[in-house]
């Protein structure tokens, strides 16, 4: 996926055919934005493994991210695609039909 | 300017796009001056003084003056007075212009990358985070990037609108289905979570509600937005 800031442009005509192709899906942000939590939560599974009710809270209140950089974005970015690709079909029930997307879009 | 096109703001022709601009921006200016002029004494004094003067909204306004400060205090660029106006007055106009929801702790977040971005549209060369007081660009400039701000982060609760109603009933569904899916991913970590008592809700309604943005820094939730722009919009 490229980068749209900065020095490292898709062309516009990319970025439109990806966006009417990909306007076509129900729910666009909320669902991707879903899968990235699931990628992001994962990340931390063998350091949750370990620790009890308090530990958690603490840890999952401030998560070492503060030295992450474009690279941990876009590995999580590409988990959270593999979740979708693998999962998206399977799961019909994650979504939420009944809030349809404001018609302008 | 592709964050504009992607959001539905701005229109893929370019000269329609400078007119549109130049409307777009006008119109927020003077939804300003309407919302902020309305019994205006020009007492100027900290937060709830100035709102109560002026006779906005108090509740929404309170709330915004408590917010401001403490929107990534961490970065220099959000701790000068001309920031912090701006995002006052962003956020005030989206609240009034939309009563089903309101001001919600939380939009304060999603404005600053797009504010962050088109400010460093007008900046080369430094680091938009630190050293560069937006106070010393001309008006007209920091007009432009306010007005571009609002209307980008209007377009974008336009598609998470019901995140930010009464209640958070799309953040409730969320969170619900967020705990399905890493169910299906890793049962173990959200066995042994529940077995330590920890609710989905107790960690992951921020994720929702915030996109992620007390989880990241900024420049990395710019990079984010850019993949969810792109392959979404």
């Amino acid at each position: 996926m490229g980068h749209v800031l900065g020095e490292r442009f898709l062309t516009i005509n990319t970025i439109l055919a990806l966006t009417i192709l990909l306007q076509s899906e129900e729910q666009g942000f909320t669902e991707f934005h879903l899968y990235v939590c699931a990628a992001f939560l994962v990340k931390w599974t063998e350091q949750l493994l370990k620790m009890d009710f308090q530990e958690t809270m603490m840890f999952l209140q401030a998560l070492p991210t503060r030295s992450w950089n474009e690279k941990d974005i876009e590995l999580l970015l590409s988990e959270a695609y593999i979740w979708q690709s693998l999962y998206k079909g399977s799961t019909a029930h994650l979504r939420d039909s009944d809030s349809p997307r404001p018609s302008a879009w | 300017m592709t964050w504009q096109v992607l959001l539905g703001y701005l229109p893929t022709s370019a000269e329609r796009r400078v007119a549109t601009l130049e409307r777009k921006r006008k119109e927020y200016l003077d939804g300003v001056k309407q919302a902020f002029e309305r019994g205006n004494t020009g007492a100027a004094g900290s937060g709830s003084v100035r709102g109560k003067a002026r006779g906005l909204d108090e509740a929404i306004w309170h709330q915004i003056s408590i917010d401001v400060p403490r929107t990534n205090p961490h970065l220099e660029l959000y701790s000068y007075e001309a920031t912090q106006r701006s995002l006052e007055r962003i956020l005030y106009v989206w609240a009034i212009r939309h009563p089903a929801s309101g001001y919600v702790q939380g939009i304060n977040d999603l404005v600053t990358p797009f504010f962050q971005v088109f400010l460093s549209q007008y900046i080369t060369g430094s680091n938009i985070e630190t050293g560069m007081d937006p106070g010393q660009l001309p008006k007209a400039v920091l007009d432009a990037v306010e007005a571009d701000s609002f209307w980008c982060l209007s377009k974008l609760l336009d598609g998470i609108q019901d995140n930010y109603v009464h209640a958070q009933p799309g953040i409730v569904r969320q969170v619900a289905s967020l705990r399905e899916l890493t169910k299906r991913i890793d049962a173990g970590l959200v066995n042994h979570m529940e077995d330590e008592g920890i609710e989905f809700m107790q960690f992951s309604f921020r994720w929702m509600n915030c996109l992620l943005m007390r989880e990241i820094s900024v420049q990395n939730t710019i990079r984010m937005w850019d993949t969810y722009l792109v392959s979404v919009f």
